[in-house]
């Protein structure tokens, strides 16, 4: 039998938190397991705020809005969305170097070789020009165009994906308004009491400042750095990663928008840290992350305010952060999802993606009953293993660069980094060859674009591609550029694109 | 500017995969390429081929239909193992057909919890084609849903393999000293160690007690080289990253070999086969790792093979309305039944 109705049986979870990672919790488990009978609450209070985790999006959420019936144009109407076809990288090789990071490839691969070798052969020559010219959704940022990706494998279209940029503080109502019209029910309060099982160290339910109790059989910390569930109660300890990034500070400021949205995030470097700038429709977001070791307060936020596109709309709003996870992110029967469960700076905007990947391992693993250790341990493993690459991904920006300017710098540029890491900056170094794997957020394209972004030029490149005459290689990089640039032409402006399908410049 | 040589020695099956390979994707212009073959093709023997190396083939360039003719190539859409239990059929794609997400076997196992269903094996359609007792053409084949492989005479591919890298410049020898005269040497032999590049030399082992994974992983092992052996210089980060997917590469069969094996599954399974049988057991689910060379159905089949049940089905699973769930699974088996049956695959 199911099981679901049985005594001893998962079928009442409570989500404690109601920001990016509460709602979206909580419109996952709804849309895919509310028509088994799943009983979800979900406890909020207006009177704690939300941090507003993650404007900027990767490609992955379109798959998850796709998954639970999301309607694109108005969740984009709804949100001030625009599109993000990659992030702009500002000052991170050397003060002055710019590059893309897409969400796409570079070039196309010849006789089972990447491009980028048949590019790194070359690179010197004038007129085979920067690894960007030869990638589609580069040169659509460059020039503020987008439209949707083809189907068609053959077409040069299908070469990149998109991704999303939204007001988070937009997104959390929206998810909320879908999650109750899927049953999913909202309580107001603030948790005052946790009782636990005295044997099995379960929660087993949550009381409220109104004097509620409220029951449950899983419980999903969305609390915020906080940690409520997992760590103030369940003591479930931290993996403290600032040795390797050690930024612990951010203070945000969004702007009035200087002109019509790009279909791209900006992360410049500074002094002791980077800020962002993230292009809506109605503004522009933006914030400094910075290590305290290296930068105060103040000067963190004089520069920030000094790079803003237009006049200020809010005061400097300032976070404290600890970059690491929890030791467990599923400990007992709470699941910590977004900030509960660990904190990787937003450089790459992984916040969402990592929601995202907790929600989906949870859907997938989701317990019968009570005694789920190999689901628990499961989905640690599988969850450790993407914080894991997605952290050194992150500290590859730091370290590989030539800035010097700044003791920040000087310790990012010389520190010991994991041994994961320093073994594809070998392999990287070498022949231009990069490890891959599987099961992580960061493909191939995603390290080439960053390493060679940031002048981590191989010494050398693969061999076979000497099997190929020069001129005819010359040749088959100056067809593709061209065609990359016209392609790149016929694209459809992104405000264009904004106002006819996103609701832009329409009243929400 | 002396020419960069290249040996490949050993076993033919493992010489004429590997030098094939090597001679389109890596000889040329000041290269040479040898190819070096000790003993004869077990001229008697069947190979299979898995549904992954029709892609490897067709990245030379040479059609299914070309091994048809040449090696009496037949589909096989499964391949035989041996457990302790006896022989068991493991299907190359999956049971049933997944729905919104949930792979088949949730819904059988549910279904099973409902009323008697038949075993999980009659809503495979590859093993009842297996079982058609018909041959299969590659028009019909190109229609089915399913993947396969080749079951082909190993002597005859061998020698198409061989004859294709002659024709692509390489130098085929039965002089087995090549290697003395050449810059870098890579041995092909059929073992069950995993493959290394040490110094100027590459030891190619592939197994040969799992069927269709001898000549997986020796193509598997051609790419590899061929993309990380560069000029043949000595390069260690390469040759870290040889080893180290080589190493995972045996590990995942070694794995798959356990689990069909093995007396006592739980003493004698690495920590990624008892990962694997944990959460089979617990959920249904089957977690694989990187660069997998099995794939999930053949997963799921070894695992059931050896009395590996899920305690519970995906929950997800239990969306479909119940009547909608029997009625599908009722469905299905008579699709299977048209296709085997009619000869028409549509």
């Amino acid at each position: 039998m199911s099981g679901i109705d049985s005594e001893g049986t998962v079928n009442r979870v409570v989500i404690v938190g109601g920001g990016t990672a509460g709602w979206m919790t909580a419109a996952g488990l709804a849309s895919m397991l509310g028509p088994t009978g799943l009983d979800i609450t979900l406890i909020e209070s207006e009177a704690i705020g939300v941090v507003g985790v993650g404007e900027a999006t990767l490609p992955h959420l379109k798959q998850f809005n796709d998954t639970i019936g999301v309607n694109e144009a108005e969740f984009m109407a709804a949100t001030s969305a625009t599109f993000k076809l990659g992030i702009e990288f500002v000052n991170w090789g050397r003060k002055g170097d710019s590059y893309i990071h897409p969400f796409g490839e570079f070039g196309l691969p010849n006789e089972g070789v990447a491009f980028h070798h048949y590019w790194r052969k070359f690179a010197d020559r004038p007129d085979v020009g920067p690894l960007d010219e030869y990638s589609l959704p580069v040169i659509a940022c460059r020039n503020g165009k987008f439209q949707p990706p083809s189907e068609d494998p053959r077409s040069v279209f299908s070469t990149y994906r998109y991704a999303y940029q939204f007001d988070a503080l937009q997104y959390g109502p929206f998810m909320r308004s879908l999650s109750e019209k899927r049953g999913v029910k909202r309580i107001e309060g603030k948790v005052t009491d946790v009782a636990l099982d005295a044997e099995s160290g379960h929660i087993t339910s949550l009381t409220l400042d109104d004097g509620q109790e409220i029951e449950g059989d899983l419980f999903v910390d969305c609390t915020g750095f906080f940690g409520l569930l997992i760590e103030k109660t369940l003591q479930t300890g931290y993996d403290d990663w600032s040795e390797w990034l050690p930024a612990d500070r951010a203070v945000a400021m969004p702007c009035e928008s200087a002109g019509p949205p790009v279909p791209y995030t900006r992360a410049t470097a500074h002094e002791a840290g980077w800020s962002w700038r993230i292009p809506l429709q109605h503004r522009t977001g933006n914030g400094h992350v910075y290590s305290s070791q290296f930068l105060d307060d103040d000067a963190a936020a004089e520069t920030l305010i000094a790079g803003l596109d237009g006049k200020p709309l809010a005061d400097p709003r300032f976070l404290r952060f600890v970059t690491g996870k929890r030791k467990k992110l599923w400990n007992r029967n709470v699941v910590a999802i977004g900030l509960s469960g660990g904190f990787l700076e937003p450089l790459e905007s992984t916040s969402i993606y990592l929601i995202q990947e907790g929600i989906t391992k949870l859907l997938e693993l989701f317990p019968r009953s009570h005694d789920n250790a190999v689901e628990e341990r499961e989905y640690n493993h599988w969850m450790d293993l993407q914080f894991e690459r997605v952290r050194d991904f992150l500290l590859l920006h730091y370290n590989a660069t030539e800035r010097d300017d700044s003791d920040f710098w000087n310790h990012m540029r010389t520190m010991n980094v994991p041994d994961s890491l320093r073994e594809r900056l070998s392999l990287f170094d070498a022949h231009g060859h990069v490890s891959a794997y599987e099961h992580g957020l960061f493909l191939v394209p995603s390290w080439i674009a960053v390493l060679i972004g940031q002048r981590a030029m191989p010494g050398g490149y693969d061999a076979r591609v000497d099997r190929i005459p020069d001129e005819q290689v010359l040749q088959h990089l100056a067809g593709l550029k061209g065609h990359m640039a016209k392609a790149a032409g016929s694209m459809g402006d992104h405000t264009g694109f904004l106002t006819s399908h996103a609701g832009m410049g329409r009243t929400v | 500017m002396k020419a960069k040589r290249l040996s490949v020695i050993g076993a033919p099956l493992g010489v004429s995969i590997v030098g094939a390979w090597l001679s389109a994707r890596w000889l040329g212009p000041g290269r040479e390429l040898t190819m070096a073959v000790s003993g004869a093709a077990q001229t008697s023997s069947e190979l299979l081929l898995r549904p992954s190396m029709l892609s490897f083939h067709g990245e030379l360039e040479i059609s299914p239909d070309t091994l048809i003719q040449a090696a009496s190539a037949e589909p096989v859409f499964s391949w035989t193992a041996q457990t302790p239990t006896g022989a068991i059929s493991i299907p190359f794609s999956p049971y049933g057909v997944s729905r919104s997400g949930v792979e088949f076997h949730h819904y059988w196992q549910r279904a099973g919890e409902l009323e008697d269903v038949s075993d999980i094996s009659d809503f495979s359609l590859p093993l009842a084609l297996e079982n058609a007792g018909r041959p299969f053409n590659l028009k019909e084949m190109g229609q089915l849903p399913v993947q396969f492989g080749l079951r082909l005479d190993q002597a005859r591919y061998a020698d198409i393999m061989l004859q294709f890298a002659k024709q692509a410049g390489a130098k085929i020898t039965d002089d087995t000293n090549q290697e003395t005269e050449a810059d870098f040497v890579i041995e092909c032999v059929v073992d069950v160690e995993s493959a290394a590049w040490r110094g100027s030399r590459i030891g190619l082992s592939a197994p040969d007690d799992l069927s269709g994974a001898e000549s997986q992983v020796f193509a598997n092992a051609a790419r590899r080289a061929c993309a990380l052996i560069g000029d043949l210089s000595d390069q260690p980060a390469e040759r870290a990253e040889f080893n180290r997917l080589s190493e995972n590469e045996a590990d995942r069969i070694a794995d798959m070999r356990t689990l069909l094996v093995a007396e006592d599954l739980q003493h004698s399974a690495s920590p990624e086969l008892l990962r694997k049988i944990d959460v089979f057991r617990a959920c249904g689910r089957i977690p694989t790792e990187d660069f997998e060379v099995f794939l999930s159905p053949e997963w799921l089949a070894a695992l059931r093979a050896r009395g590996v049940q899920p305690r519970r089905y995906d929950r997800m699973a239990d969306r479909l309305p119940e009547a909608e769930l029997l009625s599908w699974l009722t469905q299905l088996r008579r699709q299977i039944e048209q296709i085997t049956s009619a000869g028409n695959p549509s």
